[in-house]
């Protein structure tokens, strides 16, 4: 496992504004970060800081052995690259687009020809890009992003305006490549989909980063407590179970469902007195905090301590 | 050389789905032919050749058309690129900025030589 990604205290200043601020972190190889944030929370500015496009302020970037700021463009072959709205010149159909990034690269262009079978766009690849859908004009971009094999592949909020099951297929696309050892780091709003792909999650806040690991070590970080809902025959609107013991905060639900805050560590005794009570418990439900639910928590620790 | 020759390429196959080669041919076309017959129209009294009016009034247009037409045209190609987003996904490849110059003037030139 070596870095492929390396972001050593970097800071970046658009004259008084600050957008990132002193940042560090390694991405490794196979691994498929999330990056997650507010807008304007410096998740596209790091992404140019790592293609190169922008300086930083202060700070040390290495993307694949090379310093992009220096211009040294070599280890860009290599890269793959999805703007936040991508947007293509629409005289050129989505073939000859291809070809001609495919040639920049320096890539065989069969083979680049062939993505745009794999994102489902085969059929239109002779249109004009100016008659595409958003959709589709964000399939183009996942296909040329594709080219050649990236090691490392930055996408930018890649899933919005895609339908549910280019989704899928997007997903796949990116677990395979992962398998293979490239580092994918996206950024995205829709955290319950990440929730389940991404390894680790960065989340970031006004330009610092806040919190750093995969989920597991944030919900330990955190201490959100996790959610046990019980549904309990015969119990009066308002009543709370005796068994239940008084320092565990609970409330009501609609009708009969009885929701307890659980302290991680508390988790298990709890459920064991709600079983052990002999009540006529009829369901049972936990729910783990989401990423959601942890994005907001270190988002509102953030904001506390300034 | 690769990157610029690629972009060149790119420019021009762009420019003729765009109708720039046509449009800016068909015009200088025009004013070209109707020059040749006015042209001739003063030749009779001051006694200057036909060929002679014809071709200084043919590049004095030039001269002033031609500038015209390339900043309309490159301006397009750079400024329109860089709103339209485009330059971004660009320079993210492996090509330098100044390739990237290099080829859509390479480009646009290849256009107007052949409009005029």
């Amino acid at each position: 496992m070596s870095a492929t990604v390396r972001i050593g205290n970097v800071t970046k200043r658009y004259g008084r504004i600050e957008a990132v601020t002193d940042v560090s972190f390694d991405l490794s190889e196979g691994e498929t970060v999330a990056l997650i944030g507010h807008n304007g929370a410096g998740k596209t500015t790091l992404m140019k800081l790592m293609l190169g496009l922008i300086r930083p302020t202060g700070g040390s970037i290495e993307v694949l052995g090379d310093n992009p700021a220096a211009g040294e463009f070599a280890g860009r072959r290599q890269l793959g690259y999805l703007p936040e709205n991508v947007s293509f010149d629409a005289a050129l159909t989505g073939r000859e687009t291809q070809t001609f990034y495919a040639r920049l690269k320096r890539e065989p262009v069969a083979k680049a020809r062939e993505l745009l079978d794999v994102v489902g766009l085969g059929a239109a690849a002779g249109r004009r890009v100016g008659t595409y859908s958003k959709g589709m004009r964000q399939r183009l971009g996942l296909a040329q992003a594709l080219i050649g094999r990236p090691r490392v592949l930055l996408l930018d909020e890649p899933t919005t305006g895609l339908d549910p099951e280019l989704r899928q297929t997007f997903y796949e696309v990116i677990q395979r490549l992962a398998a293979g050892g490239t580092t994918v780091l996206l950024s995205s709003h829709a955290l319950t989909e990440l929730e389940e792909r991404a390894g680790r999650v960065i989340i970031m806040n006004r330009g610092i980063k806040v919190a750093d690991g995969s989920i597991e070590r944030l919900r330990n970080i955190a201490r959100l407590p996790t959610k046990i809902r019980l549904k309990v025959a015969g119990l009066a609107p308002g009543e709370v179970p005796s068994w239940l013991p008084a320092s565990a905060p609970c409330r009501r639900l609609n009708g009969h469902i009885v929701e307890i805050d659980a302290a991680p560590e508390r988790k298990i005794e709890l459920l064991r007195c709600a079983t052990a009570a002999g009540t006529a418990l009829e369901d049972l439900d936990v729910v783990a905090p989401n990423l959601d639910e942890l994005y907001a928590h270190f988002l509102r620790q953030a904001e506390g301590t300034p | 050389m690769n990157g610029v020759l690629t972009v060149a390429r790119k420019e021009i196959r762009q420019a003729v789905r765009n109708r720039w080669v046509l449009a800016s041919t068909l015009l200088l076309a025009a004013l070209a032919l109707s020059l040749t017959f006015l042209g001739s129209a003063p030749t009779g009294t001051v006694g200057v050749r036909a060929l002679d009016v014809v071709i200084v009034s043919l590049s004095s247009l030039t001269i002033f058309l031609i500038p015209l037409i390339a900043l309309l045209i490159s301006h397009d190609a750079i400024v329109g690129d860089m709103e339209r987003g485009t330059m971004l996904l660009l320079l993210s490849y492996p090509v330098a900025r100044w390739q990237v110059l290099l080829g859509k003037f390479l480009g646009h030139l290849a256009v107007l030589a052949f409009a005029t």
